[in-house]
């Protein structure tokens, strides 16, 4: 018996649910902008977010803002985009954790029309009639962060290190490949190029297995700030001097430079990239014409700018 | 069947008495155990109905449903693992290299779709056999070091195969399962009812799956009745192993790419599944349908957090307390159960 009160009590419960969101769905008229992100959960997305919410506050749309615990959550992140895409939001920003998993649910959202907005990461084939794409040019980042460290030393050859993030993350790959190359043309020899998946500890570990192998290194080069600063910590471990230079330009890069740790970082925009993803998001959303390539730049900061750039993150 | 009329002539008298007031112990407490954890299933959607205006659409349940399959299917094997008073921590790496392997077969080497299929269903199952034949030939500890051991060999395998790269753009005869619909409703869903369904009459009516639990129950009493307890952990791992490499084939279908990634912490949610469905750790307790139940309360807490925009940090917290619930109203109901 009293099971049934219960249960009946659950289904009136239910009911008034129902009621209650059929009354509120005509409530709000504010644009919708849905950002899935591949996780909130890391400084660098922190910044992407803070960037997007000051265009969210600025244009005066409302921000759904998701993202997984962790970057290979992956179909959880496919989840959360089909999760957001039940609003019908105005339109999408997004950044594919693995590119080739996304196909499917942004082909529904065009077929929703809703626009998509890619930051940081683009898509592959499969999925090419997104609206634009925002981000760093990654191979130029690695280019110029790699000329930054060649031009300090003022050496014609030597020896360099770098260090990707996971294997077939096109984004840590494609700054890999930026940096390679311009140390080779500028006559450096690469005596390691090893995955250290976006991790300190792992780029630590890494680093110090190279320095069994070679007892002197000029020049190494980390596709993110967080292996950079592992990798810095192997050598001064070792009493071995190098230029480290990472990539992102997150606040612990920052300070690391500042204590003569680090010597560089290109720093991404990620602010940048967030607070562009939404401008453009409205834009398309208002049926305007937007460029299908957005370059959201790359700072090379090295002592001299350290503290500013350290300045405009707080 | 006849082997089924064997075991009920083995039991001496003074086990037939402890079997029986078991069974009329556990009969009680599956009963208050499943409608806890439907009313449960039932309070938590009330609620976010009630927050979000877009959780009750026919468009979203059928979303939160699909995004369940995948878990609904792994946590079958992992049920079956816990059961046995063990555990199954490799399911998310036999996933990932399974998934890998049918990528392999069937883009690299362009396999006969089916084929394909088969021989990754069979690479699970293989993978959950060695899990099996670890715990018992090796009689390793706990088979919570041993599939630790093979989840990390699975998930290495799983990068190693096509050095970390994804293989997408697989053709409808291997997508099919997670990827299409019969009418309305996702195949996906379709195969995730059939799944518990066999699984339903397996552990009920068969004489393994009645083995499975006794074996779960009481090693010893089993194996003095009679039960070859090898063969039973042997078939549960590689079924654990099978449904794994399975959820990854609907996987596969739902977002068309293998990915040497999927299937990360797996493992977790789906303890967690079976856990909050009332099965417990020590074995011997438990019913395959409250473990359905058990997955659409994680999915539901997670779709229902997304649609009200709250940060996953928080989502993992929710899931962790919903856990601790879970099992401290086992620990009530046990004890509410044996002052009786």
């Amino acid at each position: 018996m009293k099971k049934r009160v219960v249960l009946l009590l659950v289904l009136v419960l239910v009911a008034s649910g129902v009621v209650f969101a059929q009354g509120q769905k005509a409530a709000s008229d504010q644009m919708e902008v849905a950002m899935v992100l591949k996780t909130l959960s890391s400084e660098y997305w922190q910044r992407v977010v803070n960037g997007a919410e000051d265009a969210a506050k600025e244009l005066g749309v409302k921000l759904i803002k998701l993202g997984p615990p962790t970057e290979d959550a992956v179909e959880q992140q496919i989840n959360m985009v089909q999760d957001a895409l039940t609003a019908n939001p105005a339109a999408l920003v997004f950044s594919p954790s693995q590119p080739p998993t996304a196909v499917g649910v942004l082909n529904n959202a065009k077929a929703k029309g809703i626009p998509v907005i890619l930051v940081d990461t683009p898509m592959e084939a499969g999925f090419t009639n997104y609206d634009t794409f925002i981000g760093t040019e990654n191979y130029d980042a690695g280019v110029a962060g790699a000329k930054a460290m060649i031009d300090a030393l003022g050496k014609s050859s030597g020896t360099a290190v770098v260090i990707e993030g996971a294997p077939g993350n096109p984004t840590t790959t494609t700054r890999a490949d930026g940096a390679e190359d311009t140390l080779r043309k500028a006559g450096y020899t690469i005596v390691a190029r090893q995955p250290g998946f976006s991790d300190r500890n792992t780029a630590y570990n890494v680093m110090q297995n190279v320095l069994q192998a070679n007892k002197s290194v000029d020049i190494v080069f980390c596709s993110n700030d967080e292996m950079a600063l592992g990798a810095l910590q192997a050598l001064q471990q070792a009493n071995v001097k190098a230029l480290v230079l990472g990539t992102d330009g997150n606040k612990t890069a920052l300070e690391s430079i500042l204590e003569d740790g680090l010597f560089g970082t290109a720093a991404q925009k990620p602010e940048m990239m967030g607070y562009l993803g939404v401008v453009n998001a409205v834009k398309a959303a208002n049926g305007e014409k937007i460029d299908i390539r957005i370059d959201s730049g790359v700072d090379i900061i090295t002592k001299a700018n350290a503290q500013a750039a350290l300045d405009a993150l707080q | 069947m006849d082997k089924k009329q064997d075991d009920l002539t083995q039991p001496t008298i003074v086990e037939d008495v402890s079997v029986e007031e078991m069974k009329e112990q556990e009969t009680k407490l599956k009963r208050r155990g499943s409608l806890g954890i439907i009313l449960s299933l039932f309070v938590l959607s009330a609620i976010i109905a009630i927050l979000s205006p877009r959780f009750l659409t026919v468009s979203n349940l059928t979303n939160v449903l699909s995004q369940a399959t995948v878990s609904a299917v792994i946590s079958v094997g992992e049920f079956l693992a816990i059961l046995t008073a063990g555990i199954d921590l490799s399911i998310g790496s036999i996933l990932a290299i399974s998934i890998m392997m049918l990528g392999i077969f069937a883009k690299n080497m362009a396999m006969n779709p089916l084929l394909a299929i088969l021989l990754a269903l069979a690479v699970g199952t293989l993978i959950g056999f060695f899990n099996g034949i670890l715990l018992t030939k090796l009689r390793l500890p706990h088979p919570f070091i041993s599939t630790m051991g093979t989840k990390m060999i699975g998930r290495g395998l799983a990068l190693a195969v096509t050095a970390a790269r994804p293989i997408s753009g697989f053709a409808n005869s291997i997508t099919f399962l997670g990827g299409s619909s019969v009418g309305p409703i996702p195949a996906s869903i379709i195969l995730v009812a059939i799944v518990y369904a066999v699984m339903f009459v397996f552990m009920k009516h068969t004489a393994t799956g009645r083995h499975i639990y006794a074996v779960g129950g009481n090693v010893e009493a089993s194996r003095l009745s009679g039960i070859n307890v090898h063969k039973v952990l042997l078939i549960v791992y590689s079924l654990s192993g099978f449904f794994a490499a399975l959820a990854g084939l609907l996987l596969v279908g739902r977002v068309n790419a293998a990915y040497p990634l999927a299937g990360t912490d797996y493992e977790t949610d789906a303890i967690a599944a079976v856990i909050i469905g009332g099965a417990s750790f020590a074995g011997g307790v438990g019913k395959i349908l409250n473990t359905i139940i058990g997955v659409l309360i994680i999915a539901v807490l997670r779709n229902g957090l997304n649609l009200l925009n709250v940060d996953s940090a928080y989502q993992t917290v929710a899931i962790g307390v919903v856990i601790i619930l879970a099992v401290y109203l086992d620990v009530v109901r046990q004890k509410s159960s044996s002052v009786h």
